[in-house]
Formats: structure tokens, C-alpha cells, sequence
């Protein structure tokens, strides 16, 4: 059993380093559109530090965060945006309900592969890859500046935690992108589904306050577990609350997507040829 | 191996009127119907056969075959494909199948084909002494060994059609569904195509069930045929017996080495054509040789053939008394 999950494990992943070399082949083969697409995300990036600059050039923090600890959680924002942007979003479910009212994923559907795994995986997009870097360089600016160093135990399940966010915010864009599949024509699904999960990752978990703001912003739409959360746990140490509540919203969230896709899936209609 | 039994697929379809008011209407209270793109179809298919599905378009061809494949779920009926249920999509099954459409592109286009055959290679978990022995075998036989390099976006039509077969038969699948493989091919390059049908169908003991608009692709290949016509089975028997059942007269083609006119011969036949010194003439099937005969007799003749009627002929008989057959 264990033997036969390392294989499949293994089989995914070297799939998955041929979609990133095509993708990177395909950049190389653009090289103009590759570079504008590269300083359109870099220029995003500038544009969020500038303005966190600018605010607490006036302030010395807001809700608690120190100017130190908002770079922090621009830094792991701008990971797990471009990361989702990157490898899920730009070239995959963007595109998911343009393909299917074009029959284009038929092949895709044919696989031996698992079909989600396929159509919100095939097509990274590397200039996203790369503007990760920018986020963690402020990672290691707001370490250093903060002093922190960061313990063993808080570094792991912060990062688990930013992993568990992850897995949400996928499971979030494959729930509302596979909404395509059976209502055609929705162009604007996986937009709904990607601003659902960055909209609000760059905010600080303690400002919503009450049950109704913390039963949507921890339960329904848990967004606070992509940068807030990973952020608090590396500047106060490991919070097993909170790991738990990730990894236990990371596994619901992902079977719905599950189910939702197959559910969804069933509908196709392809195109006619 | 391919059992269908009482297959239909219904789709709901979105009624748009035409102008703004009407589409305006509609994003209030829209109105839909049902279209039976399949209503109902049944046959067996058993290994090794190739077998040609055919229909006008719109008869439920591709939509039958998109079933059989697992990319669509049936509305109604059973499919049963190597023991599968094919929508279930079951990894094993999708590993002994492909699909190929002629009017979609499976391989990546900004890249050199090959790099679609090492994915294929690592999708279907092919080891890499049978990859390499298909590929090299598959290239030479279609002729494409030069091309494997090139971008697909630089290769002609016909050469990235054959490399879509290469694409799609890298894993050795025992069933092959072939949608119009051969559209908008010129007539060397279907040819081609067809030979290797016929050769991998042989060779490698697959079944294979092919579409086609081409009446050439089916003669050459297919013994047995399925006709469907709006979703619904009109003939499901040997190409032989259909053309033998539904066309009740021959073709005759003499060419005169003595004067005749049309309307001598008129005597004779339905004089289809008549360019002297050649004519074509239209003969009851039972009375061809008794025709052919008389002529003979009475006129020099050069040459003189008896032909079956085209088979494009024979099938649109068979469509047309479908059709007056559906009319109350």
C-alpha cells in the first residue's frame, strides 16, 4: 500500500516537473511576453510595500501588527498568492471555462491520470514562480528586523499551517471553477473563485471581530490561514489551536472540492467537433 | 468487449430568440429544450474488429463515441467497454483506450512533438524500451522521423495528424475510436492514414471503430458498418450485405466502338450519362447480366463494366428511407 502511494506520489510529481519544463520552454520560447508578464507581477508586489510604507509612515501599528510584522505577512501573502496564481489560477482554472465551451479538455478528461489533478495542474506559469521571491526576501527583511529567530517547533507548523492554507484556497478555485462544467459560459467563475481566497489573505486575522465575521472568515472562507495565521505563529511560537483547526479545514475543504469536481464533471457536455 | 444497449444522451439546450429584447426576456425566464443528440443505439463489438460508424451529421456519431470513450455520462442505457463502466473513468480502462478526434489537437503546440510523446510516455506508465519501440516503429511507418523536433505549430496538416496517432498510440491501446481521422487530409495523406489503420488494426489485434465522412475510408477498412441517423440505429450488418440489401440495381459501363445514341440505349437502361463514346446506365440488379447481354449483341463493344453502385450512393438510400420512414 505504502509502496503503491510512493509510486503514484512519484509518477505525479515527475508529470508535474514536465508541465513546469514545458511552461518554462514556452516562456523561453516568448522571451518579450515573458519579461512584461515577469514586471507586471514584480510591479504588484512594489506596489503593496510601497503602500504599507506609506501607512505606517504615519502609524506605529494597526490592530496590533508592527510595521515589521505587516511585511512579514505581505511577504508570506505575496508567496501564497503568486504561488496559487502560479501554478493553479493563470493558465488552469482561468481558462477551465473557456476550454470546456470549446470541448478543449476532452483529452485532458481522457487521461489516466486523476482529471483535477490535470486540468488545474498542466499549465503552470513561471513568471508567478519567480515573483514568489520578492515575497520571501520580505519574509527574511521582517525576521531581521524584528530580530526573530524564528524556533523549530513555530517554523514547521507555521508552515504547515501556510501549507493547510493552501490546500484551501486550491479547494476554494476548484469548487466555484468547476461550477463551469455545468453552467457554460461563466467566464467570471474561477475570477470569483481566485478573489475569494486573495481578496482578504493580506489581512490581519484580529480584525474580524464577533462570531459572525469570525464564523466567515475561519470557517466558511478561511482565509485567515494563508498568511495571518502563519505569520502570528512565527513571531509568537506554535499555536496547537490553531494547527489543528487548519489541518482539519484543509482536509474538509479539500474533499468538497473533490466531491464538487466529480460531481460537476459529470455534466460535461464537450463541444461539438 | 463493446456492449451498448439502449445508449441515449439528452442535452438541455438554452432557446435564444433573436434581438435584444428577446435576449433580455431570457435572462429572466429562460426557456430550454431537449435535444436527443443519441435516443437510442444498441450493438456488440467484439475484439479485433474494425468497424465504420457512420451517419450524417448530426446522426450521434461523435456523441456515441464520446460515450464509449467515458467523456460523457449517458442519459440513458448501458455501456460496457473491456468490462469498464467508461464514464466511471477508471485509470485501467482509460489506459487501454484512446480517442482520436481530427478536428482536435492533443498535442502541445508551442513544442517539439516529441515532448508530447515523453508526456504520453510518463502518463500511461510506459517503460522506455516499448516507448522507444513503438515510437521508432510508429515513425517510420508514417514517415514523420524528421519531423519529431519541429514545433507542432510548424508542421503541415498531414504530418501533425500522423503524429497525433503516434500521440495517441504510445501506450498500445486495444481499443481505438477514431472520430474523422482522416478530415481535411489530402487524398495521398488519407490514404496513407487509412494503411496504417488497416496495419495497426492487424498487427496488433486492436478494435477499432471509426467515423468518417469519407465513404473511401470505410470501403477500404471497415467489413462491418453501423448506421446511425438522429440517434437512432438504421443498420448495423457487413458492408457487403448493405449494399446488396439496399441497392436494388448495377451500374453499367460500357464504352462503344460503333455508333449509339441516347436514346437507343434509353431502350435499354436509365442512362445516367452519356458522353460517346462512354455511357453509364442504371440496370435493375437482377437484370444486369441479361442488359449487358442484349448490348453486347446488338452494339461493338470495347470494354464493359458491372459495377456496384457508389457506396456514398447506397448510403444516402439508406438515410432517405430512414427519413420517409420517420414521417408519420
Amino acid at each position: 500500500m505504502g509502496d503503491k502511494l510512493m509510486r503514484t506520489v512519484k509518477r505525479y510529481l515527475r508529470i508535474y516537473l514536465t508541465f513546469l519544463r514545458f511552461d518554462f520552454i514556452y516562456s523561453m520560447t516568448y522571451r518579450t511576453s515573458f519579461l512584461i508578464e515577469l514586471g507586471v507581477e514584480m510591479f504588484y508586489t512594489v506596489t503593496s510595500i510601497v503602500f504599507f510604507n506609506v501607512l505606517y509612515g504615519n502609524i506605529k501599528s494597526i490592530g496590533g501588527w508592527t510595521y515589521e510584522g505587516m511585511i512579514l505577512l505581505v511577504g508570506i501573502e505575496t508567496v501564497y498568492v503568486e504561488f496559487l496564481v502560479g501554478a493553479v489560477f493563470a493558465y488552469n482554472t482561468n481558462m477551465l471555462p473557456e476550454r470546456i465551451r470549446m470541448g478543449e479538455v476532452d483529452y485532458a478528461l481522457l487521461r489516466p491520470l486523476n482529471a483535477m489533478f490535470m486540468l488545474t495542474f498542466a499549465q503552470p506559469y513561471v513568471p508567478s514562480f519567480i515573483s514568489m521571491l520578492p515575497g520571501f526576501y520580505l519574509i527574511h527583511v521582517a525576521l531581521t528586523k524584528m530580530h526573530l529567530t524564528v524556533a523549530p517547533i513555530a517554523l514547521v507548523s507555521g508552515s504547515f499551517v501556510f501549507l493547510c492554507g493552501c490546500i484551501i484556497g486550491y479547494s476554494i478555485m476548484v469548487m466555484v471553477s468547476s461550477l463551469a462544467f455545468r453552467f457554460v459560459g461563466m467566464d467570471t467563475l474561477p475570477r470569483i473563485g481566485m478573489n475569494t481566497t486573495v481578496s482578504f489573505s493580506s489581512r490581519p486575522h484580529q480584525m474580524y471581530k464577533g462570531l459572525v465575521m469570525k464564523g466567515i472568515f475561519f470557517i466558511l472562507v478561511p482565509v485567515v490561514f494563508t498568511a495571518s495565521i502563519p505569520a502570528t505563529i512565527f513571531m509568537k511560537g506554535f499555536d496547537a489551536g490553531y494547527v489543528v483547526l487548519a489541518a482539519s479545514l484543509a482536509a474538509v475543504f479539500f474533499f468538497l472540492a473533490h466531491t464538487v469536481w466529480h460531481k460537476m464533471i459529470g455534466e460535461y457536455s464537450s463541444a461539438s467537433s | 468487449m463493446i456492449e451498448v444497449n439502449g445508449l441515449g444522451k439528452t442535452y438541455r439546450v438554452a432557446v435564444k430568440a433573436q434581438g435584444l429584447a428577446a435576449s433580455v426576456r431570457s435572462l429572466f425566464s429562460p426557456t430550454y429544450k431537449e435535444v436527443h443528440a443519441v435516443t437510442e443505439v444498441s450493438f456488440r463489438i467484439t475484439p479485433g474488429e474494425l468497424v465504420g460508424f457512420i451517419g450524417p451529421n448530426g446522426a450521434g456519431k461523435t456523441t456515441t463515441l464520446k460515450m464509449l470513450s467515458g467523456l460523457l455520462h449517458p442519459s440513458r442505457g448501458t455501456v460496457k467497454v473491456l468490462g469498464y463502466t467508461p464514464h466511471d473513468r477508471n485509470e485501467q480502462y482509460l489506459k487501454q483506450i484512446s480517442l482520436i478526434m481530427g478536428q482536435r489537437n492533443q498535442l502541445w503546440w508551442d513544442l517539439p512533438t516529441v515532448e508530447t510523446f515523453r508526456l504520453n510516455k510518463d502518463i500511461y506508465g510506459v517503460d522506455e524500451k516499448s516507448y522507444r519501440e513503438t515510437v521508432g516503429e510508429l515513425t517510420e511507418i508514417l514517415e514523420v522521423k524528421d519531423v519529431l523536433t519541429q514545433p507542432v505549430r510548424s508542421l503541415s496538416l498531414g504530418q501533425r495528424m500522423k503524429c497525433e496517432f503516434i500521440a495517441a498510440l504510445i501506450h498500445r491501446p486495444k481499443i481505438l475510436f477514431l472520430d474523422e481521422p482522416t478530415i481535411g487530409l489530402d487524398i495521398f495523406m488519407q490514404k496513407k492514414v487509412r494503411q496504417f489503420i488497416k496495419e495497426y488494426n492487424a498487427k496488433y489485434k486492436a478494435t477499432v471503430i471509426l467515423t468518417s465522412h469519407y465513404m473511401d475510408d470505410v470501403r477500404e477498412l471497415c467489413d462491418r458498418i453501423i448506421m446511425i441517423d438522429r440517434g437512432r440505429l438504421v443498420y448495423d450488418g457487413r458492408l457487403a450485405d448493405l449494399v446488396r440489401t439496399y441497392a436494388n440495381h448495377k451500374i453499367l459501363v460500357p464504352i462503344f466502338n460503333s455508333p449509339v445514341t441516347r436514346e437507343e440505349l434509353a431502350q435499354f437502361a436509365t442512362v445516367v450519362s452519356f458522353s460517346y463514346p462512354k455511357a453509364v446506365l442504371n440496370v435493375p440488379r437482377g437484370n444486369a447480366s441479361e442488359i449487358a447481354a442484349k448490348l453486347l449483341h446488338k452494339y461493338d463493344i470495347d470494354d464493359l463494366d458491372i459495377n456496384e453502385p457508389e457506396l456514398a450512393d447506397v448510403v444516402g438510400m439508406v438515410f432517405a428511407k430512414s427519413k420517409k420512414e420517420r414521417k408519420p
